[in-house]
């Protein structure tokens, strides 16, 4: 099989730009109003919109047994994600939560090298933790191809299930009934938990709780049993949708005023094929990522990396929150061929292109909406409250 | 519901730097006291706070705070707030208060005027007859008493006539906290076709026909807070229903303050009015559409 070479002659992509550049960023705060906090992204051509609540107290009060509940299902689902990585479920898929106060160079080595084999490490970060909710939706609309197949994957299980019941004798259920549908999630519906527990996670880590010793009198801003809710809904996706989504919840989150260590910057990255070498590009749009993973199959180990990095945690270097990666380790082995992974040094190499050159342009251009949004915000408040104001109306 | 961008009009300059979650403050005294919004990082110089929150920074002396822009409402003693009661409590003698806060405020049984206006001590009573005086669903405006060390707020709701149960005609707006304005006066008469209003300052405004405002309840009249049982319109007793002008001057008072709070102006007395009266020309209907609402923010950008 052919491997479609990514990059021109010059170096450049199919959308003109070089292997570190992202694509075109626009921010906007307060799209939605009634939200407490609200971004709309666009990076490319990828549009998410997310709205964030609270800190609230969740509805029903009884907020100690509420918190206990969420934290034992966080726990429940961290753990059931542990597991998944050690059992073959899902290959090649894994999490790395790393301890920022200590992880001092960008990518652990150790960690690296034992890329398959490294379980989910939970480690103190998560202050917040069961103390964000987030729900994270894919409108039908968001890409074509993907709503058409699901649209034909569920006429095809209509099909069966309407086929077993004529089968059974049961003449009367009409072919088009969704009894039951329910009970099994879809594969668009496990990508979307999955894609939720993702920003959880981040979230759990970042946001500053009244626990937490060093969070510098938080406990008022984000009180014992108060909850952030996090709407995320992706409106269009082409590529990185995981990390636009973390970037847009990122500033939601800033505009609704909840305390946080910093504001992380996502950034997706992969490997792209020029001259029969990978060469490592970030944000990949969605045709670079099918392009990669049909890459994938002829020269072993394409990995796809989202990376969460704290810029301002401290000057001089950027401290690596979270990894999620894909390598090609998922592939059936086929005899004759090796079980293909991404080398260490390659995935070193994605991850670090991501974190030390894609994440401080999106966080650029995201401080720089924010604090022109708020101080637009500001400014009108401030000003709206002298007699020139009221003068101006009447 | 989408607002208009407000990008539409002329740029405001910042009127004070702004921070960001993770932005360094540099405080170079000595014995700096780290207040809200502010974090000492472990990589950090002992000069150098950090932002937990986005907004202004603000120093008093060695105090250094972070005030955020928009958000919850953070309450101060002394407030007026508008909320609605979402349980009460009998066993602990309280109701619990939905005021748009990071968690639900406490009004205590001995925090209200009770039935009868005579000052003595509390029965088991009293205690039965909680839901008589304030039940779920209610809304009630009252005054912020005390605000604990871990931020739970204390109601009270004693100065008769004009905190209490919210039983005139009206509607309720809920804005964002941080655009009602604060004053020295929060139930207020707007002067506007006989419209009066509670601007809560925790965001929820209650606004209703002044005519009416006798029937603001403080608990002095025991027979009607007998009748209130049931919170159903029945219970609204001697209230009638608004004419059409006065309907239409609620709704319009209404739509003004959400077009200032989408075009992130403060909201008082005297803007209220304002909006109301340029509006007169446009109905009610169309005062939330991003025409008028581009016309109103172009107007007041074009004398900024």
């Amino acid at each position: 099989m052919g491997v479609p070479e990514l990059l021109s002659g010059d170096g450049l992509r199919l959308d003109g730009r070089r292997e570190g550049e992202v694509r075109r960023l626009t921010v906007e705060l307060g799209t939605v109003s009634g939200a407490d906090g609200s971004a709309y992204v666009e990076q490319g051509q990828t549009r998410v919109l997310v709205a964030v609540y609270g800190p609230l107290e969740p509805p029903g009060g009884g907020g100690s047994v509420y918190q206990s509940l969420l934290a034992a299902s966080t726990a429940a689902a961290l753990e059931s994600c542990a597991s998944a990585g050690r059992t073959p479920r899902r290959p090649g898929r894994r999490v790395h939560t790393m301890e920022i106060e200590e992880n001092d160079e960008i990518l652990d080595e150790g960690e690296c090298a034992g890329v398959p084999e490294k379980p989910l490490r939970v480690l103190p970060p998560a202050t917040a933790m069961g103390r964000v909710r987030c729900e994270y939706s894919v409108a039908s609309f968001a890409s074509a191809p993907a709503s058409a197949r699901a649209f034909r994957a569920q006429r095809r299980r209509q099909q069966q299930r309407h086929r077993a019941a004529a089968a059974a004798g049961d003449v009367s259920a009409p072919p088009d009934s969704t009894a039951g549908s329910a009970s099994r999630p879809s594969k668009f519906e496990r990508q979307s938990r999955e894609a939720a527990a993702r920003i959880r996670q981040v979230f759990e880590g970042v946001i500053l709780s009244g626990g937490d010793a060093r969070s510098g009198g938080t406990s008022r801003l984000m009180p014992p049993h108060a909850v952030v809710d996090v709407f995320v809904q992706v409106l269009q996706s082409d590529g990185g949708e995981l990390a636009v989504a973390i970037n847009a919840a990122s500033l939601a989150l800033v505009h609704a005023g909840v305390p946080m260590r910093g504001l992380p910057v996502a950034c997706s990255a992969t490997a792209l094929p020029h001259q029969r070498k990978l060469v490592p590009a970030v944000d990949p749009s969605a045709w670079e990522m099918r392009q990669a993973s049909l890459a994938n199959t002829a020269m072993g180990g394409v990995p796809q990396v989202t990376v969460v990095t704290l810029p301002s945690e401290a000057d001089d270097r950027m401290p690596l929150l979270y990894v999620d990666y894909q390598a090609a380790t998922s592939l059936p082995e086929q005899p004759g061929i090796p079980p293909t992974r991404a080398t260490g040094d390659l995935f070193e190499q994605v991850a670090h292109l991501a974190a030390s050159v894609g994440c401080p342009q999106l966080h650029r251009v995201m401080h720089t909406a924010a604090v022109a949004h708020l101080g637009q915000e500001l400014a009108r408040r401030e000003w709206s409250a002298t007699a020139a104001f009221i003068a101006a109306v009447q | 519901m989408f607002t208009a961008p407000s990008a539409t009009t002329r740029s405001l300059p910042s009127p004070a730097p702004l921070v960001l979650p993770g932005d360094a403050i540099h405080a170079p005294e000595v014995n700096t006291l780290r207040g809200h919004g502010t974090r000492q990082s472990a990589h950090d110089r002992a000069s150098t706070l950090r932002a937990t929150q986005a907004g202004v920074v603000e120093r008093i002396n060695k105090l250094v705070t972070v005030r955020a822009l928009r958000g919850r409402y953070v309450p101060e003693v002394g407030d007026v707030v508008v909320g609605r009661v979402t349980q009460v409590q009998i066993s602990s003698r309280r109701w619990r208060v939905d005021v748009q806060a990071r968690q639900d405020a406490a009004l205590l049984l001995s925090a209200i005027p009770l039935p009868g206006g005579v000052q003595r001590r509390r029965t088991p009573e009293d205690e039965l007859n909680m839901r008589a005086v304030y039940a779920e669903r209610d809304l009630i405006s009252a005054e912020v008493q005390e605000v604990k060390a871990d931020g739970t707020m204390m109601l009270h709701t004693r100065i008769q006539g004009r905190l209490g149960r919210l039983r005139q005609r009206g509607v309720l707006v809920a804005v964002c906290p941080a655009h009602i304005r604060r004053s020295t006066r929060h139930v207020v008469s707007l002067g506007y076709a006989g419209m009066a209003a509670v601007l809560g300052v925790n965001g929820y405004v209650w606004v209703y026909v002044e005519s009416e405002a006798t029937a603001l309840d403080g608990g002095e009249d025991e027979e009607q807070e007998m009748a209130a049982e049931m919170p159903t319109d029945a219970a609204v007793g001697g209230v009638t229903a608004p004419s059409r002008p006065q309907a239409l001057a609620l709704c319009r008072v209404r739509n003004a303050i959400l077009a200032l709070d989408v075009s992130c102006f403060s909201i008082s007395v005297e803007s209220i009015r304002a909006v109301c009266r340029w509006s007169e020309a446009v109905p009610p209907a169309d005062m939330l559409q991003p025409a008028f609402l581009e016309r109103l923010q172009a107007q007041l950008a074009a004398s900024a």
